[in-house]
């Protein structure tokens, strides 16, 4: 079934998409331009269970990294994304179940989801500032 | 030792707050007041305002979220007033010190009379300290 879905991602995004294999699980770097077309080919193949969105801090960049599973199998979709300018295309238009998990990924790592601005924080303290984010690796608590 | 004391030290009514901890600490605390370990039979009871207890029981870290509310249930609490901090996390901190939506213990916002340890303290622990409580509101 996966094996499917990532042979026909690979032959409708030639390049632009890196597929490998990590302990069993399929893993594949999507361009953020590709993100909500992918995202919209694993739904339609049955991959509709968004499990969660995480961050990472990569150290020259931010990496945003989507679990979709079907069935006992897990697609792991990787965007990188520029510490400049943090910002991924929000996937909600296509799984409308992400809204938190974006602006969750955004109060930890800042990354913007676009179309899906966060109105303020969700999982932070009330009255923390809006550009500090805990999970950034030059974070330190001040106390 | 007056009769206020006598009165008080008899009567310790307790309002219970988790301030952000994981429920084990509530869950040994609030065992203490059912019958097999019956705090109640010191006059210890569990009260829902703030405006009737004597003394604050904290479980939890107290994070960053629940401070300003720790600060108004404890000012809103009449005088003598006091505070036991139920738990390692409300001791310390705990596991969660040094996170960044934590303040790390009770005694980091409010002032703390009495401290409990343990991941959670038995029900034994809280009697314990209530005793202890009763003992120094006796004045002894």
């Amino acid at each position: 079934m996966i094996e499917e879905l990532i042979s026909m991602l690979e032959r409708e995004f030639k390049e632009r998409v890196e597929v490998y294999k990590d302990r069993g699980r399929y893993f594949v770097v999507v361009e953020p331009s590709d993100l909500k077309r992918v995202v919209k080919l694993a739904v339609e193949r049955g991959f509709n269970h968004l499990i969660t969105i995480s961050g990472v801090d990569a150290g020259d960049h931010f990496e945003v990294v989507y679990h979709l599973k079907h069935g006992g199998e897990v697609l792991n979709l990787r965007v990188k994304v520029d510490k400049g300018n943090p910002r991924v295309p929000s996937i909600t238009e296509v799984i409308p179940g992400a809204v938190l998990y974006e602006y969750e990924v955004f109060d930890l790592f800042g990354v913007v989801p676009e179309g899906n601005e966060p109105p303020g924080p969700l999982v932070l303290p009330e009255g923390w500032p809006r550009e500090v984010h805990p999970l950034h690796k030059e974070f330190k608590e001040e106390s | 030792m007056g009769v206020l004391s006598w009165a008080r030290a008899k009567s310790i009514w307790v309002l219970h707050f988790n301030s952000g901890g994981c429920n084990g600490c509530d869950i040994e605390a609030v065992a203490a007041f059912t019958p097999r370990f019956d705090a109640e039979r010191f006059g210890v009871l569990l009260v829902p305002s703030p405006r009737h207890a004597d003394a604050l029981l904290v479980t939890g870290p107290v994070t960053k979220q629940i401070k300003d509310r720790l600060i108004r249930i404890y000012e809103q609490m009449p005088e003598p007033k006091f505070v036991i901090a139920f738990g390692t996390c409300a001791c310390t901190g705990g596991v969660f010190k040094g996170s960044y939506s934590t303040c790390g213990g009770v005694d980091k916002v409010i002032p703390v009379d009495l401290y409990i340890p343990g991941c959670p303290p038995k029900p034994e622990a809280l009697l314990n300290g209530i005793a202890e409580l009763m003992r120094r509101v006796r004045g002894g």
